[in-house]
């Protein structure tokens, strides 16, 4: 694999881990409204010595100096790092609410990264068992599987997201509703990784050593777990490492357009959402970090997949 | 042309859009409440006037003969009644469709104008001053997502005040042509080189055909096959990827019309703006069996 690749793989993997740990990364709760600090812009930081300071005001206006500390114990427990109140450290500033924005960010990378990462993967074990059993089986179940795969293409997949999306409320329950927007990312993708699968198994069935096996009256259940599935393996990661940065622009496209998760929940979509504000965009340039840390997070997708494709056999 | 093909894709094509229709139905019919519950629960309406209305839309029947009867209305022309305009919905739909093939037409026009030319100097100069920046450029776009870069267009409009904003036309191609771009410049770029470096190529060099003559006479022909493909594919998916640029851009398209018909479960008007963009997705792939059925012996000789 290129440097570049693993360069992304390991930055990659730090974010997920990073996002799991939400709420020890991120200094405040994404929630949590600052009131004296709407339209904050990043915390000014300083390397003083061997100390990092953050400016800022004090309660009286006056320009002072907060060290900023690694672990400090709130009220809610310890986080990675903040500032002795009454100073603030806001990486990505706030918005028009006063919530911190890199708070938000973290959060919003928990709920689009792992959603992202679960609905391809659904999409990609539903696609892979359908893809088995119609190439493995073939006759008029492959026919029917492979004809229902070509109306979920023919269908416009940002319409179709969109239409079922339609299918629940508005405001349901924030848990209820990512569990019903994962299967619902995961069920309208199944069409491809299917197609694809069914292909590797059509010729891998007919290899000299699946017939023989056969000939010595293997099961079916075996062909399948020793022989054909295996095969499918490198087409599915490929698979994977295109789907998934796919799965995380769905999951943040539906917040962007007010079908997510809600205004309560953080998503990388809804932080979008307020750079759609003219008046945002000409005036409060730190809101767009968030698209900036979006955008390299999809570079680095985009790098991984590349090395991926290059270093894999071709299938 | 030959008829059989030509009906055989059509009847593929028929039935895909009957599925289609099953599905979306079903599906936005399954979803709990309709446009009616809103009247339902304003204090200022009766609620016999709210079921006045339910009959009047048919919204008291069951799914089956429901569909049954808009598939008959439909395959009519008539597409029925939007609640929130309370006009017909082919009167709302034609105007935004214009609107979205007006998009999406300039843009296809000025993506493959642009790509075509680029991606063939950049594969006969490998390296060279074009290929460079412009390679380096189709990377970077290519790993943005489409949201992306609406926005950094809109930013880029609201920054320099160079382009009006919100509503323009020009600002919604540019957005699409960079959302598309990439894929057409690559897919180019990658075709040709492959086939500049083939034995063939080596066999005209050696006699002595001018490079140029190579370039235009034999390798471009060679490399057009997967490139219609690709453009009966962007063809096809350019009604679906406008969605989200016509979203941000505030462009008066298809996208925002059924971004807003589901918000207020407009049930006429999203069916009809879904089996819309799958015609379009149908079309555009129908128009790239018929340009390669043109262009390739091979596909022609498989058909008959």
């Amino acid at each position: 694999m290129r440097i570049a690749a693993r360069a992304s793989l390991i930055a990659l993997l730090v974010l997920h881990v990073l996002a799991a740990m939400a709420g020890f990364v991120a200094p405040y709760d994404p929630t949590r409204q600052h009131r004296q600090h709407q339209w904050a812009p990043p915390t000014p930081l300083r390397i003083e010595g061997l100390r990092l300071v953050a400016y800022g005001r004090d309660d009286g206006g006056a320009l002072t100096r907060y060290p900023v500390k690694l672990f400090p114990r709130g009220h809610d427990g310890r986080r990675l790092f903040g500032a002795g109140e009454p100073g603030k450290v806001f990486l990505m500033g706030t918005d028009g609410l006063g919530r911190d924005q890199f708070s938000r960010w973290i959060y919003g990378a928990r709920t689009s990264l792992f959603s992202g990462l679960a609905a391809a993967l659904l999409s990609a074990i539903l696609g892979a068992g359908l893809g088995l059993a119609a190439g493995f089986y073939g006759g008029r179940a492959d026919r029917l599987t492979m004809r229902a795969a070509e109306l979920f293409l023919a269908l416009p997949w940002m319409y179709l997201l969109l239409a079922m999306r339609a299918f629940f409320p508005l405001n349901a329950d924030p848990r209820t509703l990512f569990l019903a927007l994962l299967a619902l990312l995961g069920a309208i993708g199944w069409a491809r990784p299917a197609r694809l699968v069914r292909g590797i198994v059509l010729s891998a069935k007919e290899r000299e050593f699946v017939l023989a096996a056969r000939g010595f009256g293997a099961p079916d259940s075996y062909l399948i777990w020793h022989h054909i599935a295996p095969a499918t393996i490198p087409t599915l990661a490929t698979y994977l490492s295109l789907a998934i940065p796919q799965y995380v622009l769905a999951e943040a496209s539906l917040s962007f357009l007010g079908l997510g998760l809600g205004g309560s929940v953080p998503s990388w979509g809804s932080l979008l959402a307020s750079l759609s504000q003219i008046e945002v965009l000409e005036s409060y340039w730190w809101m767009t970090l968030p698209a900036a840390g979006f955008a390299l997070v999809f570079g680095c997708y985009n790098e991984l997949a590349r090395g991926l494709r290059i270093g894999m056999p071709a299938p | 042309m030959p008829l059989p093909f030509l009906l055989g894709r059509l009847w593929h094509g028929a039935l895909l859009l009957f599925g289609v229709s099953i599905l979306s139905f079903a599906m936005f019919e399954l979803a709990p409440g309709d446009y009616l519950d809103e009247m339902r629960v304003n204090p200022q309406i009766p609620p016999e006037t709210a079921e006045a209305f339910r009959k009047q839309y048919g919204l008291d029947r069951a799914l089956v003969p429901r569909y049954v009867h808009w598939l008959g209305s439909t395959l009519r022309g008539d597409l029925g009644l939007s609640f929130a305009y309370n006009m017909p919905v082919s009167r709302i739909l034609w105007r935004r469709v214009g609107n979205t093939l007006l998009l999406a037409g300039f843009s296809l026009a000025l993506t493959w104008l642009l790509a075509v030319p680029l991606g063939v100097w950049s594969a006969a100069r490998e390296r060279g001053w074009i290929d460079r920046p412009v390679s380096a450029f189709a990377s970077l776009l290519a790993s943005l997502p489409d949201l992306l870069v609406a926005l950094a267009c809109l930013l880029f409009a609201v920054r320099t005040g160079f382009i009006e904003v919100s509503g323009s036309l020009p600002l919604a191609i540019a957005a699409m042509t960079m959302v598309s771009f990439p894929a057409v410049f690559r897919h180019v770029r990658t075709s040709l080189h492959e086939i500049l470096r083939s034995p063939f190529i080596g066999h005209l060099r050696a006699h002595g055909i001018p490079a140029r003559r190579i370039l235009f006479g034999h390798a471009l022909p060679a490399a057009a096959n997967p490139l219609i493909g690709l453009f009966g594919l962007s063809l096809a998916s350019m009604t679906s990827s406008t969605l989200i640029v016509e979203v941000v851009l505030n462009w008066p398209g298809l996208g925002p019309l059924l971004l807003e018909a589901i918000l207020g479960r407009d049930v006429h008007v999203v069916l009809a703006a879904v089996m819309l963009s799958a015609i379009l997705l149908l079309v555009g792939n129908l128009v790239a069996d018929l340009l390669l059925y043109a262009a390739d012996p091979r596909i022609r000789r498989e058909a008959a």
